[in-house]
């Protein structure tokens, strides 16, 4: 699975909207909105693009903070990272934080299932959540992947994990947003 | 029953429910933190219109310029209270309002026409909007 350092590695540093280390709250979220919002309309994004790009950032960062609450092992802190870049006409947006095993396994397969389906199947997946409620108990992460997926690039949601002792890894995933068109 | 009125803010809407002006609407951006916090007054102020045998027209409009997965799942939930209405007799009619440019919110509001059976109209609309 790829994993985001080596997809921003064509990435200059100009094209770099936002990047942020440290927890992550509404307050902070509301003003990423804001200011990730200001700087696509610098670039003349249309309403609907932007709405969509702010869109999957809300349901990401959110997701880190439902997920994101444990930043310590022992002596070292692993706080959330995030980051918002424009390359070639794609925004991306990829976060990491700190996760144990059980939430793992929830993602991975989640996050598999997701990236299984197209994005006919996703609109179908996304309704039958949707109807049959959470299925995540943390506040519902599950129907916001899948919502993140059907405005992503090729619907794909791209993860990594990375081990960091039995109990605790550090998750990273990441989505390139492009300009919706209509499917139908 | 009091009507209600919240002023929006950045992460939620504008709600007006008033029966004395015919008005029900939700307009805005719509992504709290805690979905629930905000929108279960919503919905306890709806169930209790239906519990008190409400039977003139209900035209419902929602005005969502965003709304996040948490969100949507309370409006799915105000839906099927309008569905009950609609099953109870009262001419009941949901306007889902979108930008033209905004092909999430119309599909959005496609997704929700195929998961509910109530009268629903997709409206286009073409100010400019902020996040």
């Amino acid at each position: 699975m790829a994993d985001l350092l080596s997809y921003l590695k064509d990435v200059g540093k100009n094209d770099i909207i936002f990047a942020y280390k440290g927890e992550i709250n509404t307050q902070l979220l509301r003003s990423i909105v804001q200011s990730a919002d200001a700087k696509m309309d610098e670039f003349g994004e249309n309403l609907g693009f932007r709405k969509r790009v702010s869109g999957v950032l809300i349901e990401i960062l959110q997701n880190v903070m439902r997920h994101g609450s444990n930043t310590k092992i022992g002596d070292l802190e692993y706080y959330p990272v995030m980051i918002i870049a424009r390359h070639n006409d794609e925004y991306i947006i990829g976060t990491g934080n700190l996760i144990n095993h059980q939430e793992k396994e929830f993602l991975e397969n989640h996050i598999n299932k997701v990236n299984s389906l197209n994005s006919d199947e996703l609109k179908e997946f996304y309704q039958e959540v949707l109807k049959n409620g959470a299925i995540s108990s943390k506040g519902g992460a599950g129907l916001g992947i899948i919502d993140v997926a059907r405005k992503a690039k090729d619907n794909r949601v791209n993860y990594d994990f990375k081990e960091i002792n039995n109990d605790y890894m550090f998750f990273s995933m990441f989505v390139s947003v492009q300009k919706p068109t209509r499917k139908s | 029953m009091k009507a209600i009125y919240l002023q929006s803010t950045q992460d939620t809407p504008q709600v007006t429910l008033d029966i004395q002006k015919g008005i029900f609407e939700i307009k805005g951006n719509s992504y709290p933190e805690n979905s629930a916090q905000f929108y279960n007054p919503i919905v306890e102020w709806l169930q209790e219109l239906l519990a008190n045998g409400y039977n003139n027209k209900l035209v419902f409009d929602f005005n969502f310029d965003y709304f996040n997965t948490s969100s949507a799942k309370f409006i799915l939930e105000i839906l099927r209270i309008l569905e009950e209405f609609q099953e109870k007799g009262v001419d009941t009619l949901v306007r889902w309002h979108y930008f033209e440019d905004d092909i999430d919110i119309l599909e959005s509001g496609e997704d929700y026409q195929g998961i509910v059976s109530i009268p629903f109209e997709l409206v286009s609309r073409d100010d400019t909007l902020n996040m």
